[in-house]
């Protein structure tokens, strides 16, 4: 009878607990699937834009965060429906990959590959130190873009004396001069857009750390 | 005795009630993390394109001087 008793037991928190994890698992799924679509929709809408002229770029950029989402991309429902079989999340980050990365990383990025046999707080500190990752990746290519701005700076600054030279070298006439000064300016003024953009994504940037750093 | 062996199923039960996984804060959180990297993602990729492009055009008018 005792025996029988602790069988029970055993088996009641057997299943219990079973049905808890897969309760949890459920739930984080569901709602990373429906991020990765958002994303991935955005993104296509982003591509989109590729061959208009810079300037416009940054308008559309600014466009696309609000309206980038195709009807059926980002809906809790769709990702509801789906079976739990069809569901699994080695699909889900295949599927992220295909859709959303050129680059040729091993498995995209790792928001929702296979949770595997981590609880579910080991398995959100798991997201925020990729999160960390990324955001340190990102902070790099920002600083490239910054040294960048830089060099392109120090090329205006050798155009402009390099015109300066050549005027009072006489070896330009002075409508010659001002029509190349006109160009600098033109490449100023671009120089300050691209300043901008740094900033804006610096901006995006803090955003991130901040709450990566509010994660523990 | 029996009293005991009556408890024991309930204790189970509360446990796997305990260790259901992140709680609805932990997943909030975690849910705002994955659209904030998503959303940063695009944006640093969208700049980049944009720095690029803007690169490009200002090498070409210093290259005309």
């Amino acid at each position: 009878m005792k025996k029988l008793a602790v069988l029970i037991a055993a088996l009641a928190f057997g299943s219990f607990f079973a049905m808890a994890q897969n309760q949890g698992k459920g739930k984080s799924e569901q709602s990373h699937k429906t991020e990765v679509q958002k994303g991935n929709a955005q993104k296509g809408n982003m591509k989109e834009s590729n061959g208009k002229n810079a300037s416009d770029k940054i308008e559309s950029a600014q466009e696309n965060k609000g309206q980038g989402r195709p009807e059926n991309a980002g809906k809790p429902e769709d990702a509801g429906n789906q079976n739990k079989q069809n569901a699994k999340p080695e699909d889900k980050g295949n599927n992220g990959k295909k859709l959303g990365h050129e680059k040729n990383e091993p498995k995209g990025n790792a928001y929702g590959r296979d949770k595997g046999d981590l609880s579910g707080k080991e398995f959100g500190q798991q997201r925020a130190a990729e999160a960390r990752a990324k955001a340190k990746e990102l902070k790099e290519d920002i600083q490239e873009q910054e040294a960048e701005v830089e060099e392109t700076q120090g090329k205006i600054n050798a155009a402009k004396d390099k015109v300066s030279t050549q005027e009072a070298n006489k070896e330009i006439s002075k409508e010659e001069a001002a029509a190349k000064l006109d160009k600098i300016k033109t490449a100023e003024d671009k120089l300050q857009l691209m300043k901008d953009n740094v900033d804006k994504q610096k901006q995006e940037l803090d955003k991130l750390e901040k709450l990566t750093n509010e994660v523990k | 005795m029996k009293k005991v062996l009556m408890i024991i199923p309930l204790l189970a039960m509360m446990a796997a009630c305990g260790s259901k996984g992140p709680s609805e804060a932990e997943l909030k959180q975690q849910q705002q993390l994955d659209s904030t990297v998503v959303e940063v993602e695009k944006a640093v990729e969208a700049g980049e394109e944009t720095h690029e492009s803007l690169k490009n055009e200002i090498d070409g008018i210093l290259n005309d001087i």
